[in-house]
C-alpha cells in the first residue's frame, strides 16, 4: 500500500504508467458538515429491514459508517448488500427503519448530488461514447465547462481509459465498461461514494492502482462504502461489516474480526462468524492491528446472530451463491 | 440545464444510430409514397359491353370517360362481363334501359352505377330540353383524388405512429439498461427526465414533421389548401402526444416485445377511428370512441387545414385538446416513475 506521506497522489500502476491527479478542493458541504459535525457519522442505518412481498431481505441493520472510512460489506451471493447500499444511495426506502447520510433522513434529492455511485450491473449507453457517456454524467451532476472537462480528463486517466475514450461504449470489454462505471462515480468529487463490487473484472495492476486512488480519496475527506466477494480486497478496508442473510453478523477492522474468531484469515473469520449461533454480542476494541490509521478508534467488534442458524459447510462460503440466500 | 444535458444525451444517441434516424426520417416519406403511387392512379374508367344501343347512349357515356364496346349479340356480351373483360353489360329493352353489373368489387361498381346515372342525366337533358346540372365544390373539387382525401390522415398516422414506436422504446431501454436506475441516483428531478425526453425527441418529432409535411405537399403534391404553418402546428403537436403517450405507456412493458403489443392495441384502433374510414355508419357508441383517440383530433384538424383551407378559428378546439393530452401524458408519467424513485 503507498505511504500515508505521498500526498501528491502520483500513482504508479508498476508499468511506470503515470497518473496524476492534482488534490482537489474539499465540496463545500464536506468541510462545513463532516468537520462542523464530526460526531455524526457519514452514513447511518438505524433498524433497517426491507421486505420483497414476503422475503425480508434485510433485517434489523444497524451501522455507522464514519467519515472519511472505507467501509466494506461482504456476504455471500444473495446477502442482502446490494439492497443495503441501494437504500443508502437513496434508490430504495427500508420498510422499518431509517437511512441517514450526513445526517439526513435518505432518500432525500439534496443529498444525491454528493453521494456518487457505481452499481453492480454497468448502467452505461451503450450506443454512446465514454467520453460522452462521461459528459452527459457530468452534466448532470452541474460540472461545466473547464471544470468539466478537467474532470473527465482526470477520471479517465485514473480508469486507464484515456486511450479509448471515443470508442463506442458497445465496443468496450466487461471490465472497461467497469472501469468507466467507476470513473461516473467519482466524476463530481462526492463526499460519499458507494461502489457495489468495484473491482469486479479489473485487472489485478489496475485494480492495484485504483484502490491506490480509494484510499487517496478517502485520506482526503470521501467516505467510502462498498461491497465485495473479494477476501484480498476486503482486507484493505478500514472496517468490514460482514452481512449474511440479510443480517450484519459482524462489524470491526479486518484483524479484530479475525483475532475476536480466534482465527488467521478473514476467510475463516468468516466462517466463524456464519456459523455462531449462541454467545454474548462482543464489544471491544482489538488490539490495533497497526496498519490502519486513526480511523481504528471508531471500530469494534460487533457481532449478532443469525436468526435461524444456517449452517455453513461450503469452504467458501462468499462464492457459494446457495447459502445465505433468504431462500427460506 | 439538466433537461439540455438529456436532450443532447437523446441527440448524440440518435447521431449515432443511423438506423432509427432512417426509420423515423426515410420510412414515412417511402410508405406515403407508395400509398401515392397505389391509390392516385388516373381515376377509374368503367367498361361497358353495348348491346344494341343507339349512339346519343354511347355518346354520352363516353363522354363521362366510360369505354365503350359494342357487341352483335347479348350472348356475347354476356361472355365478355362473365370473363371480367367489361364492368356492365348495357341492353335497350325497347325504351327501358337495363344494366347487367360484374358486381364483384363494390368500388367499381359504384363507380359504374355513377358513370351511367351522369351519362343517363345528359342524354335525357339534351333529348327533353331539361336543364342540365351543374356541380361545384365548397371544398376539394372535381379533380380531388382519394389520396388527397386520405392524405392527410395518413400524414398524421405516421407522424403518431413512428414517434410512439421509437420513444417508447427508447425511454423502456432506458429501463431496461439499468440507466434510469442511475439517473434515479443523480439529482434529476423525475419531471426533468420527462421534460428532457419529450424535447429531445420532440426536435426530431419536429423535423420529421416538416419532412413529412414537404414531401407530401412539395413533392407528392397532396392537396393542400390551407396554411403550412397550421399542417405544420398540427403534425408537431400530433407527434408529441405520439412521444408522450410512448413514454407513458413504456412504464407498462418489460420488454421492446411488449412495446410492439401496444400496437395493435393503442395504433390500429386509431387509424380506424381517424377517418380513414368513414365513420357514419358506425353505431354511435363505437364512434363514441373515437373522441378519446389523439389521432382523430390530429386527422380532423389535418383534414380541415389541407383539404377545406380552414385555419386557426377551425382547428384550435383540437389543437388544444392534443396540448392537454401530452401535457396529461407527461404528468402522468412523471408519477409512473415514482416506482424508481419516491422523490
Ligand atoms: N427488487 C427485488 N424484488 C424481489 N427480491 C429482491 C429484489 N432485489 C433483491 N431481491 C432479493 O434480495 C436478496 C438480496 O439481494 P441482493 O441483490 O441485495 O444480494 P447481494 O448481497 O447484493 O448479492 P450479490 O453478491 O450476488 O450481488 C436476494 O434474495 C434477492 O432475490
Ligand atoms: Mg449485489
Amino acid at each position: 500500500m503507498t505511504s500515508s506521506g505521498d500526498q501528491g497522489r502520483s500513482l504508479d500502476s508498476g508499468e511506470g504508467r503515470q497518473r496524476q491527479t492534482s488534490i482537489r478542493p474539499k465540496p463545500e458541504w464536506q468541510t462545513n458538515e463532516t468537520k462542523g459535525m464530526s460526531h455524526k457519522p457519514a452514513i447511518m442505518l438505524e433498524g433497517v429491514s426491507r421486505q420483497f412481498g414476503k422475503q425480508e431481505v434485510l433485517h434489523d441493520i444497524n451501522l455507522k459508517v464514519h467519515s472519511t472510512e472505507i467501509f466494506g460489506l461482504l456476504g455471500p451471493s444473495g446477502a442482502g448488500k446490494t439492497t443495503l447500499v441501494k437504500m443508502v444511495a437513496g434508490l430504495d426506502e427500508p420498510t422499518r427503519g431509517k437511512v441517514y447520510v450526513s445526517g439526513v433522513r435518505m432518500p432525500a434529492l439534496r443529498m444525491l448530488g454528493e453521494i456518487g455511485y457505481m452499481a453492480q450491473l454497468d448502467a452505461l449507453y451503450l450506443e454512446l461514447t465514454a467520453q460522452e457517456n462521461l459528459d452527459f454524467f457530468a452534466s448532470v451532476f452541474g460540472l461545466r465547462g473547464h471544470q468539466k472537462s478537467r474532470r473527465i480528463h482526470q477520471v479517465m486517466e485514473l480508469v486507464g481509459l484515456t486511450v479509448d475514450r471515443g470508442k463506442l461504449v458497445s465496443a468496450y470489454s466487461g471490465g472497461m465498461k467497469r472501469r468507466l462505471s467507476l470513473a461516473i462515480a467519482l466524476l463530481h468529487e462526492p463526499g460519499i461514494l458507494i461502489l457495489d463490487e468495484p473491482t469486479v473484472g479489473i485487472d489485478p495492476l489496475l485494480r492495484k492502482s485504483i484502490w491506490e486512488e480509494l484510499q487517496a480519496l478517502s485520506r482526503q475527506g470521501t467516505t467510502l462504502l462498498m461491497t465485495t466477494h473479494v477476501m484480498d480486497e476486503a482486507a484493505k478496508c478500514h472496517r468490514l461489516g460482514m452481512i449474511r442473510g440479510g443480517e450484519l453478523i459482524a462489524t470491526g477492522t479486518p484483524m479484530e474480526l479475525i483475532s475476536a474468531a480466534g482465527v488467521s484469515t478473514l476467510d475463516e473469520a468468516f466462517l466463524h462468524y456464519g456459523e455462531v449461533k449462541k454467545g454474548p454480542i462482543q464489544g471491544g476494541r482489538g488490539s490495533n492491528p497497526g496498519t490502519q490509521d486513526e480511523r481504528m478508534r471508531h471500530s469494534h467488534v460487533h457481532r449478532r446472530h443469525p436468526r435461524k442458524g444456517r449452517s455453513i459447510d461450503s469452504e467458501v462460503p462468499v462464492q457459494d451463491p446457495t447459502k445465505g440466500g433468504n431462500g427460506e | 440545464m439538466r433537461v439540455r444535458a438529456l436532450m443532447v444525451r437523446i441527440l448524440r444517441q440518435f447521431v449515432h444510430d443511423r438506423r432509427t434516424l432512417a426509420l423515423m426520417f426515410v420510412v414515412p416519406l417511402f410508405v406515403l409514397w407508395l400509398v401515392f403511387v397505389i391509390f392516385n392512379g388516373n381515376t377509374y374508367h368503367p367498361k361497358f359491353a353495348a348491346v344494341d344501343v343507339s349512339s346519343p347512349w354511347t355518346q354520352a357515356l363516353t363522354h363521362q370517360g366510360a369505354v365503350v364496346t359494342s357487341y352483335k349479340t347479348a350472348a356475347d356480351a354476356l361472355t365478355a362481363l362473365k370473363n371480367h373483360q367489361v364492368d356492365a353489360l348495357l341492353q335497350l329493352n325497347g325504351r327501358v334501359p337495363q344494366v347487367e353489373l360484374e358486381g364483384s368489387d363494390p368500388a367499381q361498381t359504384k363507380g359504374t352505377i355513377l358513370t351511367l346515372q351522369k351519362a343517363l342525366l345528359s342524354a335525357m337533358g339534351t333529348q327533353k330540353g331539361l336543364p342540365v346540372l351543374q356541380f361545384t365544390y365548397l371544398y376539394g373539387g372535381a379533380n380531388m383524388t382519394s389520396f388527397d382525401n386520405f392524405g392527410p390522415v395518413l400524414i398524421g398516422v405516421f407522424a403518431f405512429f413512428f414517434v410512439f414506436l421509437i420513444a417508447g422504446i427508447s425511454f423502456l431501454k432506458e429501463r431496461t439498461s439499468g440507466t434510469m436506475e442511475r439517473l434515479m441516483a443523480t439529482p434529476l428531478r423525475r419531471w426533468e427526465i420527462v421534460l428532457g425526453y419529450t424535447a429531445g425527441f420532440g426536435l426530431f418529432a419536429a423535423i420529421q414533421a416538416c419532412l413529412i409535411a414537404w414531401f407530401s405537399v412539395g413533392v407528392l403534391g397532396l392537396m393542400m389548401n390551407g396554411r403550412l404553418w397550421a399542417l405544420l402546428l398540427t403534425t408537431l403537436l400530433l407527434s408529441l402526444t405520439a412521444l408522450t403517450l410512448g413514454t407513458l405507456l413504456s412504464a407498462y412493458a418489460n420488454t421492446e416485445f411488449q412495446m410492439i403489443q401496444f400496437i395493435p392495441l393503442v395504433i390500429v384502433p386509431q387509424v380506424f377511428f381517424s377517418g380513414l374510414f368513414s365513420m357514419d355508419n358506425m353505431a354511435p357508441w363505437i364512434r363514441g370512441l373515437s373522441k378519446i383517440m389523439p389521432l382523430y383530433y390530429g386527422a380532423d384538424a389535418l383534414r380541415n387545414v389541407m383539404i377545406r383551407g380552414l385555419g386557426w378559428r377551425t382547428i384550435y378546439p383540437d389543437l388544444l385538446l392534443l396540448l392537454a393530452l401530452s401535457l396529461l401524458f407527461m404528468g402522468l408519467n412523471v408519477l409512473a416513475l415514482r416506482k424508481y424513485r419516491r422523490i
